[in-house]
């Protein structure tokens, strides 16, 4: 007997009418891509929009241009593209990674990279937050995984974001002001409440990827089971190589902060050398370090934070095969 | 504050108008407004995959989706799998879970079904793990889910 | 024969209790305690809410004793000014939109002045913990045979191990759900259930109308694993009191997070071997103490620790056992029936603690079970003993037969030698399952049922027992047919409609085939006495006999009756738990090959092999699907499902996070039967149902002990926990 709150919703045409939508409807309107996300999440009472403004209308934001990708391109669509699944492939293996085939048949792009953050105190009905007296994402004071902090945990689930942290992509952002590119990476705060830099009322238009001119990269996701279940912990991991030795790196972690977290420290390791063991333990090393999971998700914490140089080194291993 | 919204949508075949509310999910249009049952509600968070139907061909979760979104679309239900007439006749992959015992409680069938048809039309001679990775995103507690693997090498013609 | 209500299943037209029309009626929801223990000081009603509009029920309302009536009356039906338990129905509320409802839900303020809870099972109270008798001890059970500390004293080994099992969450596909209505004078109340007797018991008690003013029908049931044994009487209760109070219709639907939250488990167990051996591996002394978390209400919990405990020595012959069980209190949501009831949880330690003694003794543990399983003449705990001239032995070297397991531990050992990153194993449990209620509970459920000869000659199987996706349709009409030369389509079964129907007993205990199907064959032959003829008279010669007699008869009633008798040569001493437990043991041994990953400490099941013997197959395919989604099962409790309590909550009370397999998670299942027909039970069957789930987890985890090494003791395995008892030394250091 979950139920949605009452809301109104709007299917505009274009980008201009949505922006005109959301100005109209001010603090309380939301956009929605595929309401994977959204709609549990309002019956549950941890969004509650008055006016819901639909995006899957909007031709632009379908698009598939090069290497721009319009962000209501669903997560199936992106990793069934034989042109992603070749140059990309990173990126149409997180996609695929994401829950289910059905919500993957539903989910967008956008959706993921915006996708709200997890944490066991959150994701809760109503009545069971309630009872706790709620916390400070929604409605309560306090963060329950750390009473003393004053910022909330909650966690970066997204599988898509860290691979765009990683491989530098950059988000194409329309809002009343005009247009604006970032770097995937400027996309995000390390804070569960504001986790986006996007205002609410722009629109993540376009992910433009770097054209695949020699780097390579993948992602490794950590969970229970062989489906459903978010990414406890997600490596992206992205190198440049010239002639066998690696000119530049980037390890992103996700499901570790409220971010997707880059770790400088593991990628200096492997830069300006051979992806040889040592440096492939040097960089799994530096990455234990300052991952720092919190017990607010699936898994016991220890074997969470054991993990990221499990999985750090098991990612850095294929990249070493793949292009070997 | 209550919207009401005109819709028309074509359900198994037969075309539907109404005016609902926005918040209105799908899941509840086809079993509240429609009287379809046949599509379950196991979890209303877009987990257990009983209330999968079908929007234009593709297996969508209808706890998920609101009824405004299918304005103008095309949906398959469970009841819509058989060809018409009330008969016994029933679509291959109903016949398929029959003769292989893929349901007990029942459940969770309709679900499944409404999954495998687009599966089965994308993969017509699908992999053992093909299968399983197709079945993934829906729960069964009875079966042990190998009945249900079954019935669809069955329906597939492949023999188990 | 295909599953008989299947085609409704699979066309959408079966009507479960959310699916059926119902007019002008009213939704009704649960107001629950906060926290787990205490006084209520006030229930307030918030201002923004209308609240002329709704219907309120509490205590106050209940006609009858504010009883939950079981085995003791200890559970109100709603609280009354004292809480013990997180989520304790206090209040209900009807309303006609379920928006409006659960708004107004959430504008109840239950305020409770807390009191101390216990939330440990495992650790003794404190003084001002104690809420049951003087020691907070639900129910005591004990069985005693031969001399144990004596056989302990001599025996040239003693090997001791404590092992634990974590609470289990049912996961029935649809959830719990009730309407109540009144029909004339007669409540009238509809749903998702296993016992429509035991519903209808609960109502007669609390609500003080007599049987002729309650009638309760099943709905066709979405899963029950034992999950709608008993918990079915509360929302039955909730609905009927709103419906009595607003004189309409009333329906109460759970949705899954109140399901998994307030509704019941498997009993969390805590069971400490001490075991006597010769040095070649004979059982000399069995000591054991078994412990069960209860939760806040003794409920079925005294029966779930006797069928625990009756199991908790495994199907081996040693003269000297003690077991003493105990449940206890604990402030947690009442921990119920799952399928099992007891055993997996004993069963688990038992045959984990067997790997544990082969380990020791260092010898084979196949070996350890071959020469210690019971041989006809030999005796279990309680001095049962054995005669059904079942090879138990032979259904050990069946399951290795076709699993493979030698070649396969050679294979395995060659394998580990080669690869740094992975290790594989393989596993056994022997077990057993006592089919039908303990001791002298058959005798005390005096089951009853009727077979009715209709007027164009079919026939019509009147009983209490349901289908809940595991065959009883399929089942029964098999029985009767093949027991009056039918066809299939000639027997019908009636509703489960306690107006109708005789009680013949709860679906519950894996006795729905061997018991009922027996009462069923026996009033087949009384219709035919009833007749007149003898058993040659089959098929279409009695369907015209039947026609024949209704012509005679005119609106008179053509019906054969048949009640319990307990099977020649069984008794039972429940004063000093001694006897024949059962009427039959299924017998089973189950093999698991696993492959654990050194690096995430993750293990999947690779391979399942299931053999039983369970007296005669009646309908194979069904039968193997109950044994596969058993074992299924049985691999979700053994590796990932996870109930996790915070101040007696569960709070990962929902799918995204209380995981169980998918399609993905496990591996083909393969089945065989041996047969050897139980003269007692319909067509020479034994029960079947729970047997399943007791073997997985001791198999599981034997086999991940074989491919790494390490000693788990608990279930679940997840990685977290195989992390922190062993070291595969691939973690570099700190």
């Amino acid at each position: 007997m979950l139920r949605l709150p009452s809301f109104k919703y709007l299917q505009p045409k274009t980008l201009k009418e949505a922006l005109a939508m959301k100005a109209d409807a001010g603090p309380d309107g939301m956009y929605v891509a595929g309401g994977t996300d959204l709609y549990p999440n309002m019956k549950r009472r941890h969004q509650e929009p008055r006016t819901v403004i639909s995006l899957m209308a909007i031709p632009e934001l379908k698009r598939l241009e090069g290497w721009n990708v319009g962000t209501c391109v669903t997560l199936t669509e992106l990793s069934n593209l034989p042109t992603f699944q070749h140059s990309y492939p990173a990126v149409a293996h997180a996609a695929a990674l994401v829950s289910t085939p059905l919500l993957r048949n539903m989910g967008t792009l956008g959706g993921n990279l915006c996708l709200d953050t997890r944490c066991n105190y959150y994701d809760q009905t109503y009545e069971w937050r309630k009872a706790i007296d709620f916390c400070m994402k929604k409605d309560g004071h306090i963060c329950w995984v750390a009473p003393s902090s004053p910022r909330c945990w909650a966690v970066s689930s997204s599988d898509v974001a860290p691979v765009a942290v990683a491989i530098g992509a950059e988000f194409l952002l329309v809002g009343p002001q005009g247009e604006r590119v970032i770097p995937a990476g400027r996309f995000y705060h390390n804070d569960g409440i504001n986790y986006l830099t996007k205002q609410p009322d722009e629109i993540l238009v376009e992910v433009r990827l770097p054209a695949p001119d020699g780097w390579d990269a993948v992602y490794h996701k950590l969970r229970r089971r062989g489906s459903f279940d978010f990414p406890v912990l997600g490596v992206a991991a992205w190198v440049r190589r010239e002639g066998g030795r690696v000119t530049d790196a980037r390890i992103v972690l996700g499901g570790v902060a409220s971010w997707p977290q880059e770790i400088p420290e593991a990628a200096a390791a492997l830069r300006d050398g051979e992806l040889g063991d040592d440096a492939i333990a040097a960089a799994a090393a530096a990455a234990y370090r300052p991952a720092k999971p919190l017990d607010n998700t699936d898994f016991d914490l220890s074997w969470r934070k054991q993990m990221t140089r499990v999985y750090v080194k098991a990612a850095l291993e294929e990249l070493r095969q793949r292009r070997g | 504050m209550d919207q009401q919204v005109p819709i028309g949508v074509t359900v198994n075949g037969v075309r539907h108008e109404r005016a609902v509310e926005p918040r209105l999910l799908l899941s509840d249009f086809l079993r509240h407004e429609l009287g379809l049952t046949g599509t379950h509600v196991g979890c209303e968070h877009g987990v257990c995959g009983a209330c999968t139907v079908l929007l234009d061909g593709d297996a969508v979760r209808s706890c998920l989706i609101l009824a405004v979104q299918a304005d103008g679309h095309e949906l398959v239900t469970v009841e819509g799998l058989a060809p018409p007439g009330g008969g016994d006749e029933l679509h291959p992959l109903q016949a398929a879970f029959r003769e292989a015992h893929g349901l007990q409680c029942g459940f969770c069938t309709p679900g499944f079904l409404m999954t495998l048809v687009p599966f089965l039309r994308e993969h017509p001679h699908p992999s053992e793990p093909e299968i399983r990775e197709a079945l993934s995103g829906h729960l069964c507690r009875c079966t042990g889910y190998q009945g249900i693997v079954a019935a669809v090498r069955l329906a597939a013609g492949s023999a188990p | 024969m295909h599953r008989r209500e299947g085609l409704a299943k699979l066309t959408g037209r079966e009507r479960y209790v959310d699916d059926l029309p119902l007019d002008d009626f009213l939704w009704g929801m649960t107001v629950r305690s906060p926290v787990p223990r205490g006084r209520v000081t006030a229930v307030r009603f918030g201002a923004d809410v209308d609240w002329s509009a709704f219907v309120i029920v509490d205590h106050r309302d209940i006609p009858g004793p504010n009883e939950v009536i079981l085995i003791e009356r200890d559970q109100p039906v709603l609280a009354a000014g004292y809480v013990r338990h997180v989520h304790e129905p206090v209040v209900l509320l009807g309303h006609r939109s379920r928006e409006g409802l659960r708004r107004a839900v959430r504008a109840v303020e239950v305020v409770v002045a807390p009191e101390p809870p216990v939330l440990d099972f495992r650790v003794p109270p404190r003084p001002d913990q104690i809420q049951y008798g003087r020691d907070n001890v639900l129910k005591r059970l004990k069985i005693e045979k031969g001399d144990v500390e004596r056989a302990l004293a001599q025996a040239p080994v003693v090997v001791s191990g404590t092992y634990e099992t974590g609470a289990q969450e049912h996961v029935y596909l649809e959830t719990q759900g009730m309407i109540a209505w009144l029909e004339d004078q007669v409540l009238v109340v509809k749903g998702s259930m296993q016992c429509p007797y035991y519903v209808l018991s609960a109502l007669k008690h609390a609500l003080a109308r007599d049987e002729s003013r309650v009638r309760v029908i099943q709905t066709p049931t979405g899963g029950g694993f034992g999950g709608k044994e008993e918990y079915p009487s509360d929302i039955a209760l909730h609905a009927a009191l709103l419906a009595l109070k607003a004189g309409r219709p009333v329906k109460i639907v759970y949705d899954r997070g109140e399901d998994m939250a307030a509704t019941t488990k498997r009993h969390p167990s805590w069971v400490r071997h001490r075991t006597g051996l010769t040095r070649d591996g004979r059982l000399l002394a069995q000591d054991l103490e078994v412990v069960l978390d209860g939760g806040a209400y003794v409920t079925l919990s005294p029966v779930v620790l006797s069928r625990g405990i009756i199991h908790a020595a495994g199907p081996y012959s040693c003269d000297n056992v003690r077991i003493a069980g105990r449940v206890m209190f604990t402030n947690a949501v009442p921990f119920g029936a799952f399928r099992g009831f007891g055993a997996p949880q004993t069963l688990f330690a038992c045959e984990r603690h067997m790997d544990v003694i082969a380990r020791t003794l260092e010898i084979d543990p196949v070996e350890l079970r071959r020469i210690n399983l019971l041989r006809d003449g030999q005796t279990t705990a309680t001095g049962q003993v054995i005669r059904d001239g079942t090879d138990r032995v032979a259904v050990l070297e069946r399951a290795l037969e076709l699993s493979d397991y030698r070649a396969k531990r050679r294979a395995h050992a060659a394998f580990n030698e080669t690869h740094a990153a992975q290790r594989r194993g393989i596993g056994l449990a022997a077990f057993y399952h006592g089919a039908g209620f303990t001791g002298g509970g058959e005798v005390h459920l005096n089951s009853r049922v009727r077979v009715a000869g209709l007027a164009d000659g079919r026939v019509e199987v009147l009983t209490a027992n349901i289908e809940m996706g595991q065959g009883t349709l399929t089942v029964f009409t098999q029985i009767a047919a093949e027991r009056l030369g039918f066809a299939p389509q000639d027997v019908a079964i009636a509703e489960a409609d306690t107006g109708r129907v005789p009680n013949s007993g709860p679906t519950v205990a894996s006795r729905t085939t061997m018991v009922v199907g027996r009462l069923i064959e026996r009033a087949c032959d009384d219709l035919r006495s009833r007749l007149e003829v003898d058993a040659a008279v089959r098929g279409a010669s009695l369907r015209a006999a039947i026609v024949r007699w209704h012509r005679e008869h005119a609106a008179e009633r053509l019906v054969g009756d048949a009640v319990y008798e307990r099977p020649p040569g069984i008794s039972w001493d429940d004063a000093n738990y001694r006897g024949d437990a059962y009427g039959a043991f299924a017998w089973a041994t189950y093999v698991a090959e696993v492959e654990v990953d050194l690096a995430t400490y993750s293990t999947r099941v690779t391979g399942f092999v299931a053999v039983q013997e369970v007296g005669k197959v009646l309908n194979e395919t069904l039968a193997r699907g109950q044994v596969q989604g058993g074992v299924v099962q049985g691999i979700g409790w053994a590796l990932m499902e996870e109930c996790k309590f915070r101040d007696g909550a569960m709070i990962n009370n929902q799918l995204t996070n209380y995981l169980i397999p998918t399609s993905d998670d496990v591996p083909p299942i393969h089945v065989a039967f041996l047969e050897n027909p139980y003269p007692h039970g319909a067509q020479g069957a034994k029960g079947l149902g729970e047997l399943p789930i007791d073997g997985p987890a001791p198999a599981v985890l034997n086999a991940v002990a074989a491919a790494t090494g390490a000693d788990p003791r608990a279930v679940p395995l997840t990685p977290e926990r195989l992390m922190a008892i062993a070291d595969f030394g691939l973690r570099s250091a700190e």
